[in-house]
């Protein structure tokens, strides 16, 4: 399997929602999380899904 | 020179000119650029001279009860299946650094019609040498024009035009899911991309002909085939790091028609549609199901269900 999740990205709202070993990174507010989210998509060779449900997830194909 | 000789020696040269110009001919760099020239154009032509040569060889060889020429004719034979692994080792590293891979299917197409080019570099020098031995110059002449075309005819095959409709799709989102008319592509999760997606994007829907062209969509290798085709000719927006940009083929699972996602240098879907027509079907994915009773049976009982 080649896929694999490198981050996930979210708001305070909703940060019970990641657990695990990924590396979590909260953001203030929406446009916050979905920048961050581009940044790692861009920086780490990745790229942003998003979850529907207030996390977003920054995977390499 | 005894008039044998001379016989013999015409019949080697017509043999050994016509597999060259047989070769060249075959060696078409075309939007794939492969093989690239000079370099790849040397490697081929010396190897379809090696090939021809030997073959004019054969029948002089032959007729001369030398046997051990023949013998070691068949030998070189064997040793032309090593351009396959030459070709498919070459391909295979260069797949390494691309953007949007041919993948193996495709690669080992390009294999095996290079090495089925040398034997019909063998065959059409065979004939020509064999009909200048057997009659005379002029005969073998004819036979030379005949077996040139013959060969051009070999290089043809079937393409995707001819086993599906093709047409522009609509691509849209239904939140962060992209959709081209109503098969699903991927998830987008950035808003950014989602809206050059929509922008710049060309989505297009291939509606398979029949259950045999439903076996081809149906192969991945295909599939990634088309997209580098598509790729190459129309040009890609996608870089390093930037996946949302990758082209995608995603079947729906009911009706079997492939949706296609690209974003190409300019957007021209008509151009695209082009690209896709005249992707070449893969040897690995051209499956006939229908040739078969129970191919045939289940597509009956699928549309009387209709």
């Amino acid at each position: 399997m080649n896929d694999t999740i490198l981050a996930a990205v979210t708001t305070d709202e909703y940060a019970d929602k990641v657990q695990g070993s990924v590396a979590v990174f909260i953001a203030d507010d929406e446009i916050e999380q979905q920048r961050t989210a581009m940044l790692l998509a861009r920086i780490m060779r990745g790229m942003s899904h998003d979850l529907e449900n207030g996390v977003m997830i920054v995977v390499r194909h | 020179m005894a008039p044998q000789e001379h016989q013999y020696l015409l019949a080697i040269l017509l043999g050994f000119a016509t597999g060259v110009i047989a070769r060249f001919c075959m060696l078409r760099s075309d939007y794939r650029n492969y093989p690239s020239y000079p370099h790849g154009y040397i490697i081929h032509l010396s190897l379809g001279a090696i090939a021809s040569i030997l073959a004019a060889l054969a029948v002089p060889a032959l007729i001369e009860e030398e046997l051990t020429a023949v013998t070691f004719l068949v030998l070189c034979a064997q040793q032309f299946r090593d351009i396959r692994s030459m070709e498919r080792e070459t391909l295979m590293k260069l797949e390494e650094q691309a953007l949007v891979p041919r993948g193996p299917d495709y690669i080992e197409g390009i294999a095996k019609v290079f090495e089925s080019r040398n034997y019909l570099v063998m065959l059409v020098a065979l004939t020509v040498s064999g009909a200048v031995v057997l009659s005379n110059w002029r005969i073998g002449c004819i036979a030379a024009v005949i077996m040139v075309g013959f060969s051009l005819c070999c290089m043809r095959g079937s393409y995707i035009g001819d086993i599906a409709q093709i047409h522009a799709g609509t691509l849209h989102f239904d939140k962060s899911l992209l959709y081209v008319d109503d098969i699903v592509l991927m998830n987008v999760g950035d808003p950014n991309a989602r809206e050059k997606i929509l922008q710049e994007g060309v989505g297009i829907v291939l509606y398979p002909n029949d259950d045999d062209g439903r076996a081809i969509l149906n192969s991945l290798g295909q599939r990634q085939a088309i997209l580098h085709d598509v790729s190459i000719l129309t040009g890609n927006q996608l870089d390093v790091g930037e996946q949302e940009w990758t082209p995608m083929a995603r079947k729906n699972m009911k009706t079997g028609a492939l949706g296609i996602f690209i974003l190409p240098n300019y957007k021209n879907v008509e151009c695209v549609i082009a690209a896709v027509k005249r992707t070449p079907i893969l040897e690995s994915a051209a499956q006939k199901p229908l040739s078969s009773d129970i191919g045939r049976n289940i597509a009956k009982g699928a549309k009387q269900h209709e």
